[in-house]
């Protein structure tokens, strides 16, 4: 178990390695979150049948509220993200070509291109995506373990 | 065991070689999963026994497939974006669309991030360069991609999104997940599915089988 030193340095390590490569976002999200706190549910006591004092009892309420995350509960949060948007998307490319065309003898892409302009904005390659699935899951596995 | 110093620096190898070069943004990851999304309501479409073709905007067969990556007009040129048709035996063949504007019953456009529309519809629209009627969509999904957990406001513009369009049906689809948003929803009678991504079957099969039951729905009344 990571002491709350460790979590914090990881976390802000895991920052700038996001910054590196320009997804300092997800970074962004995850600070977001914490800000909001975490939700969690509070139960309160409360006095009823207090105009008759006969019939006073006590009942439970439920109220929604929030409580700060605490440092190895941010960096799960943070390596989830991670997790989120390198490992999961790897995979989701991977599903795409199962189903989308390419004429014989030619590589199979995915343009994706601005409407307004036409410019492309990328292009999905079948052959990277399979090196890249290979990196993201060895990138899960180091993932797991640091938070652990 | 390697130190947490050493950990840090294999997961920043490791991070420069799963990501896509110049795919870093917010947007890049969110085009991905509506692609994704996309490639289910297709599989949807086979395993009720439809066949799936490609085509581009000039009705062409297209050697590799254009994605929109910003809401735009189903008989625009810009590019040539593809869609995918969908043929059930003896019904009108459907359309697969991403980013495309719909006319909601207000007379405002729309964007549906994923959407799957009666072909006559789509003909008519791209030969008049108008955009279709929202009551000509058999599926509209309205996708979101989120490293963190889903905010509030996202259920309420749905919300409202849905108060405008007469689609047959129109689900939530997300990566990740909220408590709060999921209550909204199925408070308000909105079809939602969270967590949909390739590693759990078990989101993945429900939202098919949801796509399934439109499909099945398609083929009975029309």
């Amino acid at each position: 178990m990571l002491t709350s030193d460790e979590s914090e340095q990881i976390f802000t390590e895991l920052e700038k390695i996001l910054a590196k490569q320009e997804m300092s976002w997800v970074a962004d999200q995850v600070n977001e979150q914490i800000r909001l706190g975490k939700p969690v549910q509070r139960e309160i006591e409360e006095k009823e049948g207090i105009a008759n004092p006969s019939n006073r009892r006590k009942a439970k309420v439920t109220y929604p509220t929030t409580v700060e995350y605490l440092p190895n509960e941010k960096l799960d949060l943070l390596v989830n993200a991670i997790k989120a948007v390198v490992v999961d998307t790897a995979l989701m490319e991977k599903e795409l070509f199962k189903f989308f065309p390419s004429k014989e003898g030619q590589p199979k892409q995915i343009i994706f291109c601005e409407d307004e302009s036409g410019a492309i904005a990328h292009t999905l390659l079948e052959e990277e995506g399979k090196s890249r699935i290979k990196n993201a899951k060895i990138l899960k596995g180091l993932l797991d373990e640091i938070g652990k | 065991m390697p130190s947490k110093n050493d950990l840090l620096t294999e997961i920043n190898k490791a991070f420069g070689l799963s990501i896509i070069p110049g795919l870093t943004t917010a947007s890049d990851i969110s085009d991905i999963f509506e692609a994704y999304i996309l490639s289910l309501i297709l599989s949807a479409a086979h395993i009720e026994g439809g066949t799936i073709a490609y085509f581009d905007v000039y009705q062409m067969i297209p050697a590799q497939f254009i994605y929109r990556t910003s809401p735009g007009y189903i008989f625009s040129k810009n590019k040539k974006y593809c869609y995918a048709e969908i043929t059930f035996p003896g019904k009108e063949p459907l359309e697969v669309h991403n980013g495309l504007r719909v006319i909601g019953k207000s007379g405002v456009l729309h964007e549906c991030d994923v959407s799957v529309i009666e072909q006559s519809e789509a003909n008519f629209c791209r030969t008049h360069n108008i955009s279709p009627r929202s009551y000509k969509v058999i599926i509209a999904v309205e996708c979101k991609f989120y490293s963190t957990t889903l905010q509030l406001h996202l259920a309420r513009e749905f919300l409202g999104l849905t108060e405008d369009i007469s689609v047959q049906s129109s689900i939530f689809v997300s990566n990740s997940s909220s408590g709060n948003l999921e209550k909204l929803l199925s408070g308000r009678k909105r079809n939602w599915e969270h967590m949909v991504i390739p590693s759990s079957h078990k989101t993945v099969n429900r939202l098919r089988s949801k796509f399934q039951t439109a499909f099945q729905n398609y083929k009975a009344i029309y």
